[in-house]
């Protein structure tokens, strides 16, 4: 997309009177030249691999379509049948759980974290350790719930080492979810955390020491001066976790799921593993057209999402 | 257009040509019959794919063919459906008949195999279908053109049955549900569970309902209740009836603690651990908790019991899934390939699949290892069944799990999951489109 705009903006300055123009000196048609070149390959790629596969997509969302018959015109019926679906709600729903109430808890937990990170001593080490959890593969995460949370699992013996008789059923329909977030939360955190640092360790330290002198609290000194200073950051942010939340498929996948044939408890899909489940049937013939309706449908909420996000976080950026 | 865009529009166009023939590029076969190309659903640390290998070894030294195998695991018939429009097709496929079917048999892209049948396996006398027990064959679903014609041969067989240890004083086979209940008030009288079951596997707690509703109320009455569009299949009072029965098991708490709420294998663990009686399982059970199994663990399956008035009966059928080859319509090998299916199901070979594998083979004249003989035998003296018939992977997600869940874990009667699933049934249908 940068590559898009980026051509779009070299446009723009037809606009500027005759003499801004900087369309003759050799230096402008000489770079008029290579942009092309440069960008073509990018293009190139773009269009085959991500274009190209989006508009089939949505072409074949119009269809039936069982991957080797012919395609035949469905019109609207993939999304019709996508709404009298109650589970593809209930995947949506959850990925919209997951986007606002871990991204929430992510956030919230990053921020504080970078508060209590920012003066302690060997501050390095301690963010090496809370980012770990991110470069550790999800299926690692799902593979150990099992080992942590089965009825005679680790946090059970543990539990009933400390008296407690009734512990919750972790791994019970209505529990999974919750705790599937819960582990989104631990792995995620520590990712935003080294980024959220990397911002807030620009922001100069005598406007702390400022705001101390003149009385203010923690919660006061993150408000006026971390949040406002790091807020473009904090916008990036917000992106990328939309962006990755709405992939989240693996860990779901592991966690509910098993070695064997059936995948995770329907109530715990994801929109990414609606698609995936709907499309990878086993026993079933695919339905391209409803998967690839699935698809558009989560990519067009998100994009909505994401565009809004932007508007809502615009702010001119504070100079310092 | 200038001439940079033009010239750009070159790149672009030469650039895209060159990644679509590097990522449409493959090997085409010549189809001469010296060389055929096999997919095979197992890995090539499998003990079958060390039983198919040695096979596959002696018939290109017996018969000069060569077989280009790939060990494509279980995800074989995905990878087989978009080659299917291609001519691009492998001549050889295996996999169990319910994954076959979608995508060779419903898409009528599988071979007629009947032919095979009639004749014996290589080196031997006997036709193929004599020394087959051809009645497994029966439950398959038939060509979408309703021919009848055969589209797989099967080299390995698995049942549903009963498990239980029979070194425990406590358990004995029940004939009769009744029997079972017996049994299981007994022992929850010594504080023991009876029965252990993973709930996280829809299919395996499935099996309950689906066999006693098959006991009840006879053959096709899941089938109804399953693939009539109207949802009145599931009105039938033998469905009710099991349903019932299935939470009267729950209710007593015969079911081992925690089935509710653990992570697969958990519970078939606990229940080699002895922690319980019952396990209604596969036939592929002894194999994966053999190690967890307890010293002196006496592997011995029981037939489901009868649960009509009149004991044993005729409704005694067992749940069977086969394993085996299938042809690809378009294969240009289809004659070499079918030389390896004959020359693997003779008993010299095909025995590796129960000595070696430790598995059940359609042959009756192969004995399978001691483990699965109680399994085998019933299998060669019952009619065999499909479970759960008609339903496909996203039935049993979308419509069966989330409802039968709730009765199987105690939290719906049997008139609310009758409810629900007739509900989730409908949405099914509509969105069948």
């Amino acid at each position: 997309m940068a590559v898009l705009t980026a051509g779009m903006r070299r446009s723009a300055p037809s606009s500027l009177p005759e003499a801004a123009q900087p369309r003759d000196t050799p230096l402008a048609r000489r770079r008029r030249r290579l942009f092309w070149p440069f960008v073509a390959p990018a293009l190139a790629f773009l269009t085959v691999f991500y274009l190209g596969p989006l508009l089939f997509g949505i072409w074949t969302s119009f269809h039936r379509w069982d991957g080797y018959a012919p395609m035949e015109w469905n019109g609207l019926g993939s999304y019709r049948a996508l709404l009298s679906d109650p589970f593809f709600r209930t995947s949506m729903l959850n990925t919209f759980k997951i986007l606002v109430f871990v991204g929430a808890a992510v956030f919230v937990i990053a921020f504080a974290l970078t508060m209590v990170l920012r003066d302690m001593a060997g501050k390095k080490f301690v963010r090496a350790v809370i980012f770990f959890p991110h470069i550790v593969n999800a299926m690692v995460f799902g593979v150990l719930a099992g080992f942590m949370f089965n009825p005679n699992g680790l946090v059970n013996t543990a539990l009933s080492a400390l008296g407690v008789d009734d512990p919750p059923k972790w791994l019970g329909s209505d529990t999974i979810f919750p705790l599937i977030m819960a582990t989104m939360v631990c792995t995620s955190t520590g990712f935003y955390v080294a980024i959220l640092m990397a911002a807030v360790d620009n922001i100069p330290h005598y406007l702390y020491e400022d705001a101390e002198l003149a009385g203010a609290g923690a919660f006061r000194k993150f408000w006026h001066i971390t949040l406002p200073l790091s807020w473009d950051v904090v916008g990036v942010c917000a992106v990328l976790w939309t962006i990755s939340s709405v992939k989240v498929f693996e860990l779901v996948l592991v966690f509910g799921g098993t070695s064997t044939t059936s995948g995770p408890s329907i109530e715990t899909w994801t929109s990414a593993l609606y698609i995936y489940r709907n499309a990878f049937t086993g026993t079933d013939i695919p339905q391209f057209g409803t998967v690839c309706a699935a698809g558009i449908v989560s990519l067009v909420l998100v994009a909505v999402f994401t565009v809004l996000l932007r508007r809502l976080m615009r702010r001119d950026p504070v100079e310092f | 257009m200038s001439h940079t865009g033009i010239r750009a529009a070159a790149v672009v166009l030469a650039s895209a040509a060159v990644l679509t023939s590097v990522t449409g590029c493959g090997s085409g076969s010549g189809g001469d019959g010296k060389s055929f190309t096999y997919w095979s659903m197992w890995t090539e640390n499998e003990p079958q794919a060390a039983v198919l290998k040695s096979a596959i070894k002696s018939f290109e030294k017996d018969t000069g063919v060569k077989v280009n195998v790939q060990w494509q695991g279980r995800t074989v018939m995905e990878k087989l459906a978009p080659t299917l429009t291609t001519g691009k097709v492998p001549d050889l496929v295996d996999q169990s008949d319910d994954k076959l079917y979608p995508t060779l048999v419903q898409s009528k892209r599988a071979k007629n195999l009947s032919h095979l049948f009639d004749k014996p396996a290589t080196g031997e006398k006997k036709k193929l279908s004599q020394v087959l027990k051809m009645g497994y064959m029966s439950y398959l679903r038939d060509q979408p053109d309703g021919s009848g014609n055969k589209w797989l041969v099967p080299y390995e067989v698995t049942s549903v049955n009963l498990w239980y240890d029979a070194s425990d004083k406590d358990v004995r086979p029940p004939k009769t549900w009744d029997e079972l209940l017996d049994i299981c008030a007994a022992l929850k009288k010594k504080d023991r569970a009876c029965i252990a079951a993973d709930g996280d596997q829809p299919v395996y707690i499935l099996w309950w309902l689906d066999y006693l509703a098959d006991r009840i109320g006879g053959d096709g009455v899941m089938k109804k209740a399953i693939t009539d569009p109207s949802g009145k299949g599931w009105d039938h009072p033998a469905v009710k009836k099991a349903a019932g029965m299935v939470k009267e098991l729950v209710d007593k708490g015969y079911l081992l603690d925690g089935y509710d709420a653990s992570k697969y294998p958990e519970q078939q663990n606990r229940w080699a651990q002895g922690k319980a009686a019952f396990n209604l399982n596969g036939s592929w059970l002894p194999t994966e908790t053999e190690k967890f199994a307890e010293k002196g663990f006496d592997y011995k399956a029981a037939p489901f019991p009868s649960a009509t008035e009149a004991k044993g009966g005729k409704r005694n059928a067992t749940d069977v899934r086969l394993f085996g080859f299938a042809v690809p319509k378009q294969a240009k090998n289809a004659g070499a390939a079918e030389k390896f299916i004959s020359y693997f199901l003779a008993k010299k070979r095909l025995s590796g699949i129960a000595d070696k594998a430790g598995n059940i083979t359609p042959r009756p004249d192969i004995e399978a290892p001691s483990l699965l003989r109680d399994a085998q035998r019933q299998m060669e003296s019952t009619p065999s069944r499909e479970q759960l018939p008609g339903s496909v992977t996203s039935y049993t997600d979308k419509v069966l799990y989330p409802a039968y869940k709730d009765l199987f874990f105690g939290h719906a009667s049997p008139d609310r999951f009758l409810a629900k699933v007739k509900k989730l049934h409908t949405s099914y249908g509509e969105g069948r489109n």
